[in-house]
């Protein structure tokens, strides 16, 4: 958790307090974010640890694109 | 050996290393590697929706929302509601100390961290007695790959092996030696060991060659 971006922003908010208990602190091994690190992999900064992707990046960027 | 001893002491060296690595990892919340810069910036110019999405993910009000949205679409609304309204009632009673989000390194603090790398090197060099333009790599790399066109194919051939080699292992000396084994990675110690010792083995060839 200490190298995730994404975990500081899970304790800024109280309802993503949810990502936290289901995922960092319960099921870290489902974590798709845990399992590409532990495989050496670069991590996309908007992976969920569900293994979606955060919905505003990608149309910003394909907007951007345009 | 001469130069050993001309050099700045090693172990000034060391704790300037070693607390780049400590203030990189505690302004941006991620270890330091080198690589890690270079190749950010290459997908920042080859893949301009990877610098979006950083871009994107710099602005807090659109990342808080599009937080909320994944949240509901996994947990469902009534979940997150709750787990809101409980957040809600446990600050009332006991005010939450948050934790402040590092956030994403935006490609431009890596285009920032490779040129002072660059300029740093620059300083020292004047700081040690001047700066002058070098255009060979000393006369054993001169004895072995040549001069002009030689060294300009040997450099780019080394070049894109070291990119590729990083790429594939997942980091270089900074991010495997100095972040990794720092942190007792496992994978990195093993990185570390492997690069160094077939690059001994490589410096003893070479050396027989000349």
């Amino acid at each position: 958790m200490a190298g995730c971006s994404l975990f500081p922003h899970f304790s800024t908010q109280g309802f993503l307090r949810i990502w936290q208990i289901n995922y960092c602190e319960g099921a870290y091994e489902r974590c798709e974010r845990f399992k590409l690190t532990e495989g050496g992999c670069v991590v996309s900064p908007t992976l969920l640890p569900n293994g979606k992707h955060l919905p505003i990046a990608r149309d910003s960027g394909s907007n951007r694109r345009k | 050996m001469e130069q050993l001893f001309t050099n700045w002491p090693w172990w000034l060296g060391g704790l300037a290393l070693g607390g780049c690595a400590v203030g990189f990892l505690k302004v941006t919340g991620m270890p330091l590697g080198v690589s890690r810069s270079y190749g950010r910036l290459a997908d920042a110019m080859v893949d301009r929706e990877s610098a979006a999405r950083e871009s994107a993910l710099s602005d807090s009000e659109a990342l808080e929302a599009a937080l909320r949205a994944a949240t509901a679409a996994e947990f469902g609304e009534a979940a997150l509601s709750e787990h809101e309204q409980a957040s809600q009632r446990e600050g009332a009673s006991q005010p939450q100390q948050q934790s402040k989000p590092t956030g994403l390194v935006p490609w431009t603090a890596h285009v920032a961290f490779v040129l002072m790398v660059i300029v740093g090197g620059a300083v020292t060099a004047l700081l040690r007695g001047g700066w002058k333009p070098v255009f060979d790599l000393g006369p054993e790399h001169t004895a072995i790959f040549g001069g002009g066109i030689g060294l300009a194919v040997t450099l780019f051939v080394a070049g894109t092996l070291v990119g590729f080699g990083t790429r594939m292992g997942a980091g270089c000396t900074s991010g495997h030696g100095l972040s990794g084994c720092s942190r007792g990675q496992l994978g990195s110690m093993v990185g570390t060991a492997s690069f160094f010792a077939a690059g001994v083995a490589v410096s003893f060839l070479l050396g027989a060659l000349v």
